[in-house]
């Protein structure tokens, strides 16, 4: 076979790989819960009405006995049977509450596999988990896939832009640090405070700046927090853009530097081009290969600070949803988690084209 | 010396990185104020604009909270203080444990060539997704089963399994990259040709990572781990945002059943995430952990990047080992005489733990191990309805005895001027004599719900006991839709009730 299509062969089995192994350890993962048992299968604590003891509740259930009267009623029974004693413990005439008894967590492996193979029938029937949402004493399950385009649609706008800000801004401020140096130095002790600064407060301080203009205008002129229709845009965007700003810019300066070592630089100095032009024609070009190399992890970054954007501004996105406004509980964290992913890996994969397509020293090679 | 000398640049970070890890052992030494559950405080009378008021918590900084106080009437600062060693702990024991096991490993591969192929396609994949996306799943999954964020007491075995738990996924997340980039400086080391030429000498793999691989590696290390550390610290910040951290919490309820959780150690990140809801009302509680948090990460960053630095001049390869300088006779007595004199002269105000059932009374009792404030709060708001609903019933039944319907038709939503049946019957039964209220003591749930809207909520029949005229003691029931609301009657003068 032709050596060619062997080497895209293994691209594609590697590239596979890869996904498959993500979206493995997501789904593994996020079922961590149902591998450890923290309660109590053999009994529960229960509240009683005024009136009533533990002993009367016994009593009319047969199978059960009482484990503690003082100071917590505690009621039990054989585990094999755990479901059909609770409904008729919690349904007792005289028992206000029941609560599960906690344990000394330990790994049940029977748990999580039930648990893995329950899930894996959901996704099979097209249940991918659900939304609790919780409006005063009533709760309602929504099925993920009803809202999931609408939190994709909402994250990716401002994702998209806050990348293409963060790369793009790295870029025109690295350019701006070599061609004028003595600014180069401001903005490189800048960067280092910048990457000392955690995204989460990044985001804090860009809210205080916005709740200060906004109070300075009287008037809602950057939204802070999500409420009701009014999704904020400007805070996230600027909070997923900066970091990956900081990166590019980083790296771009460490190739810049060593690319002003080499002798092209000296070569092309010597035939009379101005430091603008050596810039913008040779080592802006031999340090595509660097940017490229840098872009994944500035995408990744990217994704977490719009997660935890999302989440402190209570945005109804992929990556906040769980803690939106009115949502109690999710079940479908797997879900979202591997859409992020794979749209991390697809961009990883694309950036990787690129990188294959514009390798100048293969081109050199060939 | 000049402040833009590298020398003194170099001290200076020294100093800030000692005073950091000062405050991180002794932060509780020197706490303002207590932070107990007695020192909560509802309300306090506070000058505002000349005039005396009383205020309720979150309180402004002033010259009694500096930085302010949380909704608990917790002092800022001593929280703070007393949070520096989890937040700084735990990074440091998770970039440790990384260290610990991806040297071995890394220099072990990179030098033999064992397990290479493992780490790098680890690397690869947990380098393709952001950890986040990993780890966020994970903890959440693990805090709901465990039910980490209902209040659980701090001496709760379910918060140290889940802080165990947290700990081990987060060294295990960033062990493979980390072992990864050693292995490729230990194969980078293992290449260069004194090893070659010690190896051609007969020197076995164990003396030349011990002889020519390690030594070269010293001086990276630091370096290394100043920067895990600060990546490991920024992580543990985003889960925090996301309501996972070390050291549970606690929740603060705003009426009966809305609450929030706030930290109960004063942690760092889990405050900035409990201040970013409060961004607006009361910014001093976001932007007095901030700041911790920002000079923290950035006295690291400042002193790995001094470190890089002095690494980068061939001259700080020379010096003398660190037990034969001035400096270092100097430095390390007299730190160590002063956190002596700390631990002795100034009181350790760190919170104390209160046990509520140890792990070792569940045993011996099989009583429960500890209920969640959110259960205890439950709990307790029921016994009160249900106290409330046994004096209401007490009270409508003594308004009948003393035929004052204007009063105990108070306890129904239509209320009729004249009694309508079986109330009437009931109220000239007790009224004239035939039966006398005794009690109410007991509480049934009414098998039929009532429907509001969508929604079914439960009825209670309370049993009241009447004596007849023969000494006859008989049971009514009241059927009560709330504490202070009556429903229906079952039962009545001259009508057993069979099944209460």
């Amino acid at each position: 076979m032709n050596m060619g299509v062997i080497t895209i062969l293994r691209k594609i089995t590697k590239v596979f790989f890869v996904v498959a192994f993500v979206l493995l350890g997501i789904f593994f993962v996020s079922h961590l819960g149902s591998a450890f048992d923290a309660v109590a299968r053999d009994r529960l604590q229960v509240t009683l009405l005024p009136g009533a003891s533990g002993q009367e509740v016994v009593d009319r259930i047969s199978g059960t006995t009482l484990i503690s009267e003082d100071p917590n009623v505690i009621i039990g029974f054989p585990d094999e049977k755990e479901s059909e004693y609770r409904a008729l413990i919690q349904n007792d005439k005289q028992v206000d509450l029941a609560f599960q008894v906690p344990t000394l967590p330990r790994f049940n492996l029977d748990q999580y596999i039930t648990s893995l193979k329950q899930s894996l029938d959901m996704y099979a029937s097209g249940n991918f988990g659900e939304i609790v949402f919780q409006n005063g004493f009533i709760f309602k399950n929504v099925p993920i896939t009803k809202h999931l385009t609408e939190l994709m649609t909402r994250s990716f706008s401002y994702l998209i832009p806050g990348v293409v800000l963060g790369v793009v801004s790295g870029i025109a401020i690295a350019y701006l640090a070599v061609w004028l140096p003595r600014i180069g130095k401001v903005l490189d002790a800048s960067n280092r405070l910048l990457m000392s600064i955690p995204d989460f407060l990044m985001i804090v301080i860009i809210q205080l700046i916005a709740i200060f203009i906004d109070q300075k205008v009287n008037s809602t002129l950057i939204v802070v927090m999500q409420y009701r229709d009014q999704t904020p845009f400007l805070i996230p965007m600027l909070g997923i853009a900066i970091l990956p700003s900081a990166i590019v810019y980083g790296v771009l300066r460490i190739a810049f530097a060593r690319e002003w070592q080499e002798g092209y630089i000296k070569t092309a100095y010597s035939k009379g081009l101005s430091r603008k032009l050596v810039i913008s024609r040779h080592m802006f070009r031999n340090t595509v290969e660097d940017l490229l190399t840098i872009l994944p992890r500035a995408v990744s970054v990217a994704i977490a600070s719009m997660v935890v954007a999302e989440v402190m501004m209570m945005i109804f996105g992929a990556g906040g949803y769980p803690f939106a406004q009115s949502v109690n509980g999710v079940s479908s964290l797997a879900t979202t988690c591997a859409v992020l992913a794979i749209f991390t890996l697809s961009v990883n994969g694309l950036i990787y084209f690129l990188r294959d397509q514009l390798d100048v020293r293969k081109e050199r090679g060939v | 010396m000049q402040r833009s000398n590298p020398k003194f640049q170099y001290v200076f970070a020294w100093i800030l990185l000692i005073a950091l890890l000062f405050v991180a052992f002794f932060g509780s030494y020197f706490m303002p104020h207590t932070i107990n559950e007695s020192d909560k405080v509802t309300m306090e009378r506070m000058l505002v604009d000349g005039e005396m008021k009383m205020l309720t918590p979150p309180f402004p900084p002033s010259q009694a909270y500096v930085l302010g106080t949380d909704h608990r009437g917790y002092d800022l600062l001593s929280l703070l203080l007393n949070g520096a060693k989890y937040t700084l702990g735990i990074g440091l024991a998770v970039t440790l444990a990384r260290f610990l096991i991806a040297i071995p490993i890394g220099i072990y591969s990179g030098v033999t060539g064992v397990l290479r192929g493992t780490l790098r396609i680890v690397q690869i994949i947990s380098a393709s997704v952001p950890l986040i996306l990993i780890l966020f799943p994970a903890l959440y999954s693990l805090s709901q089963s465990l039910a980490i964020n209902s209040g659980l007491p701090p001496d709760d075995p379910r918060i140290t399994f889940f802080s165990i738990a947290m700990f081990s996924l987060l060294v295990i997340a960033g062990v493979f990259p980390l072992a990864d980039q050693i292995a490729d400086r230990a194969r980078f080391f293992y290449g260069k040709e004194y090893v070659t030429v010690s190896q051609s000498l007969g020197a076995s793999t164990a003396q030349i990572i011990r002889r020519h691989v390690l030594p070269q590696f010293r001086p990276e290390l630091l370096h290394g781990f100043l920067t895990e550390y600060v990546q490991v610290l920024f992580l543990v910040g985003q889960l925090a945002v996301l309501s996972v951290f070390v050291g549970g919490s606690e929740p603060y309820f705003v009426d009966d059943m809305k609450f929030f959780l706030i930290s109960r150690n004063g942690e760092w990140a889990s405050m900035i995430a409990y201040g970013t809801d409060y961004l607006r009302s009361y910014p001093w509680i976001v932007a007095a952990p901030g700041l911790f948090f920002a000079c923290s990460v950035g006295i690291l960053s400042f002193f790995a990047h001094m470190l890089q630095k002095r690494l980068d001049l061939p001259s700080s390869f020379k010096r003398k080992p660190v037990w034969q300088r001035r400096s270092s006779l100097i430095v390390v007595p007299s730190v160590s005489v002063i956190c002596i004199a700390v631990i002795l002269f100034l009181p350790n105000k760190q919170p104390a733990v209160i046990p509520v059932n140890s792990v070792g009374d569940h045993e011996k009792t099989n009583q429960s191990m500890s209920q969640s404030s959110i259960d205890v709060k439950v709990t307790g708001a029921n016994d009160q309805a249900f106290k409330s609903m046994l004096q209401k019933s007490t009270e409508f039944m003594k308004y009948l005895e003393e035929g004052k319907w204007e009063f105990a038709k108070s306890y129904f939503d239509k209320q009729e001027s004249n009694p309508p049946e079986p109330w009437r019957s009931w109220m000239e039964a007790l009224s004239t004599g035939k039966y006398k209220f005794v009690r109410a003591e007991k509480i049934y749930k009414n098998p039929v719900p009532r429907k509001v809207a969508n929604d079914t909520l439960p009825r209670y029949d309370v049993e009241v006991i009447v004596k007849s005229q023969t000494g006859e003691e008989e049971s009514w029931l009241l059927v009560m839709k709330s504490s202070t609301r009556i429903d229906e009657a079952v039962g009545g003068p001259s009508q057993v009730v069979i099944d209460k």
